[in-house]
């Protein structure tokens, strides 16, 4: 999988753990996924496993306690788009 | 995935139905627990999300609590029955509610640990007890308390209101509202994964169960409305519906603050819906018992009960519950 450089990326560490919680998580597991790898059409993420995997990601970065104005109108459709707010609440919390 | 199972517990609205025809209804209904072999869900339950199969555990957890409760308070409701056809039903219920609580209490044993209380040391009434106690308030206000006290005033001799509260509590609130709304979520659920077949098929014949007892409660509550306990009945109707509401949303449950698009939609939309499907489902039941003047009382009760929950939620967890924006939404439209 080539990654689009072009795009804002998130710190090597924060994409690592969060791509591997995606494609472990995943109802149609890949054995590799990159940013662009869609959640639904390629994963097949429903709502269901999308909350199983909100509840990883919260407790893997400790991410409980962020206002919900941080995460609205976020767009999640790719891994990438994981990593990206992943890493903006993780920079935010440490900040 | 939509089953005979689903018709059952969305075709739950119906006429009243007098004491004897419910009775022969039962006679033609039975079913056997150990015709189900609850075992076979347990490789498809171990294979489920974690937050999934917590969700579903505690479902059927809380029905195992409330079949517990049922089975232990109804008999007085038998005794001081004001018809011989009332008392015949209620003894038939009795047997129903002991076979629903086996049902949740093996299927719990079967795809948990797999370590039944029988045979590890704590007995039922250990196992019971630390269900009890790792519930909610509200929970066991509701389930142990308040129906503790219904049939007790029964049970003391209590006059004929004492009864006709004890089923408004017994037959409107913990079965045609609680019973009915943890049946949808339960299947809506479940009904997202294979391998699940025996927690369907159960859940189903509980469901027909329950439908036959909720029917003969609105009939006979309709008799007691008859004979002058209008007032009563909604009386307790309204004093429960506070706590029901809050077993129904369980304000205690955290969905991650990270929840967004489409999952926070489909959460937000499917609890809308059993909250929507309940409150017409109570309200209807409560015009047919002949409630009229407290119909409009009862559905602005609600209405504070579900604001109320929410609120909780919102206190709880410091953030609004996915279903706070389904309701706005649904208020504005």
């Amino acid at each position: 999988m080539i990654e689009d450089t072009a795009k804002p990326q998130a710190s090597t560490d924060v994409r690592a753990r969060v791509r591997e919680l995606v494609r472990t998580r995943a109802p149609n597991p890949a054995e590799q996924v990159g940013p662009e790898t869609h959640l639904e059409e390629d994963l097949h993420y429903d709502s269901l496993a999308l909350i199983d995997l909100a509840v990883s990601i919260e407790r893997e970065f400790e991410l409980t306690a962020f206002a919900e104005a941080q995460v609205v109108d976020v767009k999640l459709e790719t891994v990438g788009d994981i990593e990206l707010l992943v890493d903006r609440l993780v920079a935010e919390a440490r900040a | 995935m939509r089953t005979a199972a689903n018709e059952v517990v969305e075709h739950d609205d119906v006429e009243p139905r007098g004491a004897l025809e419910s009775f022969a209804r039962w006679e033609r209904q039975q079913w056997s627990l150990f015709d189900l072999d609850v075992s076979a869900d347990r490789p498809a339950w171990q294979a489920l999300p974690a937050f999934v199969a917590e969700q579903l555990r505690v479902g059927i957890d809380r029905f195992f609590l409330g079949e517990m409760a049922v089975t232990e308070t109804l008999t007085p409701l038998a005794h001081a029955a004001p018809t011989a056809e009332e008392r015949f039903f209620l003894c038939a219920q009795l047997a129903d509610e002991a076979r629903h609580t086996l049902f949740f209490l093996r299927y719990l044993t079967a795809v948990g640990d797999g370590a039944s209380p029988e045979v590890d040391g704590r007995g039922v009434a250990g196992f019971v007890r630390e269900r009890w106690d790792a519930t909610p308030d509200y929970f066991s206000e509701l389930l142990d308390q308040e129906l503790r006290e219904v049939t007790d005033e029964v049970k003391a001799g209590g006059d004929r209101a004492a009864w006709y509260r004890a089923i408004t509590l017994y037959h409107l609130v913990v079965e045609g509202l609680l019973a009915v709304s943890g049946h949808r979520a339960l299947l809506d659920w479940s009904g997202r994964y294979e391998g699940l077949a025996m927690l369907r098929v159960g859940l189903q014949n509980v469901a027909r169960d329950e439908s036959r007892h909720i029917r003969f409660g609105v009939g006979a509550l309709q008799s007691g409305a008859r004979r002058g306990y209008a007032d009563d009945i909604a009386d307790q109707l309204l004093r429960s519906l506070g706590n029901a509401i809050r077993v129904v949303v369980r304000p205690e449950r955290s969905f991650p603050a990270l929840l967004l698009g489409k999952a926070r939609d489909d959460v937000a939309h499917s609890a809308e819906r059993q909250l929507r499907l309940a409150r017409g489902a109570l309200l209807g039941r409560a015009e047919r018992i002949g409630l009229g003047p407290h119909v409009a009382e009862i559905a602005t009760a609600w209405g504070a009960a579900v604001e109320a929950a929410l609120e909780d939620y919102h206190t709880r967890h410091g953030r609004r519950h996915p279903l706070d924006e389904a309701v706005s939404d649904a208020a504005e439209t």
